[in-house]
């Protein structure tokens, strides 16, 4: 099969997830889904723990190759129409285009500065006022410049949770990728922390194509375009964020998203 | 609000992850450049180990082989049938001395007294002599002369000697065992010393008198033990003057094969060197050179008889001996003049038995040996591995039993690992949970520091100060219950123990406290929050968290133990037998020689290619190995027991 297929519009899918089989070792945890995510929209992953959310996530990255035993069974994962698993995908291109925020908040021990600029420097970047540009217009989207502008030379780690969250996402926007993957990027902060990382991906809206791990329903109805909900591996359900929570199709989504699953 | 820059134009993705001509070194790809170098790097360090293996076995390989061989020769020349009885009768040496001692520590009290008078006497008259020598001496040369001087001549000198003779007895120093009326007469008697005559003066002469009745009266209240010293003494001339016959019998055949075996080898080269040279003329002095080296194996078949025709009187000679041992035992006295006395009746009245029945065992080993037995290979390993004697350069026989070796070296590590756990593991938990930052800074780079004080330095401490450090310690009085107090050595496997301990610290802190760095803060501030008290967290969490990290800590401490060689060899008293561990714990203090020691001492001596030189390496390979399974402990230990990863 080849590794590109013919150019789609920009409305059309722009990650498509087809037949996706996943296996760790033996373990198989991700059976037949199939998925389009469109350019630009943001897409919220929710299902009970354990459904392999975050295993579709790291497998559109493919940092989970760095898991040894973790295995693609059958199936392709396509970006703007190129299978990621074909051998002539760069994977580290691949990574570098697509920024990844964690769960749980995981700035280097390093200044603010450094972490922001952590992926042009490996990218090599060296040139100072470049970096110091690209600091700046990051920590900006990330709504975090006028909080840190006069401590850019601190430790990060000085900075409180949701800061410091904010700062994973500054120094993943910093590399301009196309995409950004987040799981569960409130999980560990407060309401008001949550509030902001959400008027924050509200406001990236547009610049990015998201897509979002979460267990709060709500989040995912005010932040989501689209929502997918996944049980014990498979994709069950995929809508307009409004669907799936207005008028779910099948009862197993209304079941999750009203809290009655058991 | 913030202000969002406006998207900038960029490329299709597609075309940013696929991949592009790449940039290449040489053709190759730089980031499989770095991961070869690397990759090469860590393999150097596995080729050099392997190198050292195949090197060390090469080396070692040949020593069964050589050792059976010396073995063969030790058997069929028939010094194995004179050890029979030689070995356990070498025991009878120690226990004479020790009846002798016994002897002198019950008589000493008695003739103390006049010994004294006597001995002060005799310093006295010799400080005088040494005093006039300057007048003496011109005097002596004169008396010598021949023919003899006139009187003239001779009467100045005699003055001048009588002058400073009278000078010297007088400002004498008498000390107080003599009375005033003695000093007095001592004076007298001493200012007419003069070369001319040679008897003594009368005072000393009853002096020596009264010390002889002393000495015999003493002797007589002590007679039995005495006697039974002198009968010990005796008892085993006959047979050691058979023995010591049948010795030099053997010895003689085993010369002369060993003799044979050297210039056989010679020949056997000479041959290899003719049989490859081009020259028929050089070839002809080759072999001619060969041939005249030839030699015959002695007949050991013939050589043995004699010794085996004197088998029954060598038999006869043995049950004697250990009759005679036997009723010494018997005689023994129970008591001697000082409780250390009747101590060491005691111990020789218990051993005697012992050793009278070792040699009766002897006797059917005597009658049954036989020169043609073969000696398996069996016997030949077990005779290295569990050979309790290590004896080179002998003028009888080689012997490497590693028995004492091994012994030495895990006594001295046990004790290191025993004094430096405690203190590297407290330190570890002090340093990482305890104090400020200020005392890490000052502990950590000191306790670092340790390690590079080179080890030869620490063999200078562990002579001049540890040692003398350790005896006087252990002669304070109210010390004397521990045991082995006093302690006869001062270099000791103690004292190199600790010396070891100290090198060992280092390494065992540094991996301990990273042990304990490593727990999780997370169950540290779960401990906490439960309300455990600092010391509660720190034993009940972090210590047993990091346990297997420490537990790792501890067998490379080991490891690094047994393989350091200078202390040892400085400091362990390098005495080669099986400590004797009868005495208990005291045994620490007795010295003994360690696996690197003796390498490191020897090696440089051997001649290549003996059996002694292959026993060193086959040394070599034990103690690489043993490094090799501390340290597959201590991956496995803390494999076993891994945190989760924080
Ligand atoms: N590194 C791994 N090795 C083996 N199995 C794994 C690994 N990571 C995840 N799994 C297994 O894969 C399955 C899916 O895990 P995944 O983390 O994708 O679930 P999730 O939907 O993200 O759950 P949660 O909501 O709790 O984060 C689980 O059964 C999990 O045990
Ligand atoms: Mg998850």
């Amino acid at each position: 099969m080849p590794a590109t297929s013919p150019s789609p519009t920009p409305d059309a899918s722009f990650i498509q997830v087809e037949k996706f089989n996943y296996a760790y070792g033996d373990h198989q945890v991700i059976f037949d889904v199939d998925l389009d995510l469109h350019r630009q929209d943001i897409t919220a992953l929710i299902g009970p723990s354990g459904c392999g959310k975050s295993t579709l996530l790291r497998a559109i990255n493919r940092i989970n190759d760095l898991v040894d035993i973790a295995r693609v069974v059958s199936g392709h994962i396509r970006i703007d129409g190129v299978d990621i698993y074909s051998p002539e995908v760069d994977v580290i291109s691949l990574r570098r285009n697509i920024g990844m925020v964690f769960q749980k908040y995981n700035p280097f021990p390093r200044s603010i500065f450094e972490n922001a600029v952590y992926g042009l420097r490996v990218a090599g970047v060296k040139d100072k006022q470049e970096l110091e540009e690209a600091a700046e217009r990051s920590l900006k989207l990330s709504a975090l410049w006028d909080e840190v502008k006069d401590r850019l030379h601190e430790p990060a780690t000085g900075l409180s949770g949701g800061q410091q969250q904010r700062l994973c996402i500054a120094r993943a926007v910093a590399l301009q990728p196309r995409i950004l993957l987040m799981d569960e990027p409130c999980a560990a902060l407060d309401p008001i922390a949550t509030a902001r990382i959400e008027d924050l991906i509200a406001q990236l809206r547009g610049q990015f194509t998201f897509v979002i791990v979460t267990h709060n329903m709500e989040q995912a109805k005010r932040i989501a375009d689209k929502t997918a909900f996944f049980y014990k591996g498979k994709l069950v359900e995929y809508d307009d964020t409004m669907e799936i929570f207005g008028n779910p199709k099948l009862k197993l989504t209304e079941q999750y998203v009203t809290g009655r699953l058991v | 609000m913030v202000d969002t820059p406006a998207p900038i134009e960029r490329p299709p993705l597609r075309d940013l992850i696929l991949r592009k001509g790449k940039r290449t070194i040489v053709g190759a790809d730089p980031q499989g450049l770095i991961r070869g170098f690397f990759a090469a790097n860590s393999s150097v360090t596995i080729i050099v180990l392997a190198l050292i293996m195949i090197f060390l076995l090469k080396e070692g390989a040949g020593f069964l082989g050589t050792y059976k061989h010396e073995l063969e020769i030790y058997r069929r020349a028939g010094l194995e049938f004179c050890d029979i009885v030689d070995r356990p009768l070498s025991e009878q040496q120690e226990l004479s001395s020790k009846l002798r001692r016994a002897v002198t520590t019950s008589v000493d009290p008695i003739i103390q007294g006049v010994r004294a008078r006597r001995d002060a006497a005799f310093l006295l008259k010799r400080e005088v002599e040494e005093q006039t020598k300057l007048a003496r001496e011109p005097l002596a040369a004169a008396l010598e002369k021949e023919p003899a001087p006139a009187a003239t001549e001779l009467d100045p000198l005699r003055q001048q000697v009588a002058a400073a003779t009278q000078q010297a007895a007088a400002k004498m120093n008498v000390p107080d065992v003599f009375t005033a009326d003695e000093a007095k007469r001592l004076r007298d008697e001493f200012a007419k010393l003069t070369p001319e005559v040679s008897d003594l003066p009368p005072m000393l002469m009853e002096l020596s008198a009264a010390f002889t009745v002393k000495d015999k009266e003493a002797k007589q209240k002590f007679g039995p033990l005495v006697d039974a010293s002198d009968e010990l003494e005796e008892a085993p001339e006959e047979l050691r003057g058979v023995l010591d016959e049948l010795k030099e019998e053997v010895l003689a055949t085993k010369e002369a094969a060993t003799t044979h075996f050297t210039l056989e080898e010679g020949r056997q080269k000479l041959l290899k060197a003719a049989s490859k040279a081009k020259d028929p003329q050089e070839k002809e002095d080759l072999i001619k050179e060969a041939d005249a080296s030839k030699t015959d194996e002695p007949n050991y078949e013939e050589s043995i008889k004699p010794v085996l025709e004197r088998r029954e009187e060598l038999i006869g000679k043995v049950v004697a001996y250990a009759a005679a041992a036997d009723a010494a035992a018997v005689n023994l006295p129970k008591e001697g003049g000082t409780a250390e006395a009747t101590q060491l009746l005691t111990e020789v009245r218990a051993a005697l038995p012992l050793h009278a029945k070792a040699l009766r065992d002897g006797v059917e080993s005597l009658r049954t040996w036989k020169q043609d037995k073969p000696v398996s290979i069996f016997t030949v390993i077990g005779a290295f591995f569990f050979g309790t004697s290590w004896l080179t350069n002998s003028s009888w026989q080689d012997f490497f039993g590693f028995v004492p070796l091994l012994v030495g070296s895990v006594v001295i590590a046990l004790i290191a690992i025993v004094i430096a756990t405690p203190l590297s593991v407290a330190a570890a938990i002090y340093t990482n949970q305890f104090a400020s930052d200020r005392e890490k800074e000052i502990i950590k780079p000191v306790i670092e520091f340790i390690q590079a004080i080179p080890s030869v330095v620490l063999g200078f401490i562990g002579i001049s100060l540890v040692g003398d450090l350790i005896k006087e310690i252990s002669e304070v009085p109210w010390l004397g219950w521990l045991p082995g107090f006093p302690i006869q050595e001062r270099l000791n496997m103690f004292n190199a123990g600790c010396l070891l301990a100290l090198m060992a610290v280092p390494t065992m802190f540094s991996l301990a406290e990273d042990a304990l760095n490593n727990v999780p803060q997370a169950y540290i501030d779960a401990s906490d929050a439960l309300g455990a008290t600092k010391l509660q967290t720190v034993f009940r969490v972090i210590v047993p968290a990091g346990l297997s990290g420490i537990a790792a800590a501890i067998l490379l401490g080991l490891g690094r133990v047994i393989g350091e060689t200078m202390v040892v060899l400085l400091v362990a008293g390098n005495r080669i037998a099986i400590p004797d561990f009868s005495g208990g714990p005291g045994v620490i203090f007795q010295p003994a020689h360690t696996l690197t020691g003796i390498i490191a001492q020897e090696l440089g001596e051997v001649s290549r290619g003996s059996a002694h030189w292959q026993a060193l390496f086959m040394v070599g390979i034990v103690l690489f190995v043993i490094s090799l399974a501390v340290n597959g402990c201590a991956r496995a230990v803390v494999r076993r027991f891994e945190l989760p990863k924080a």
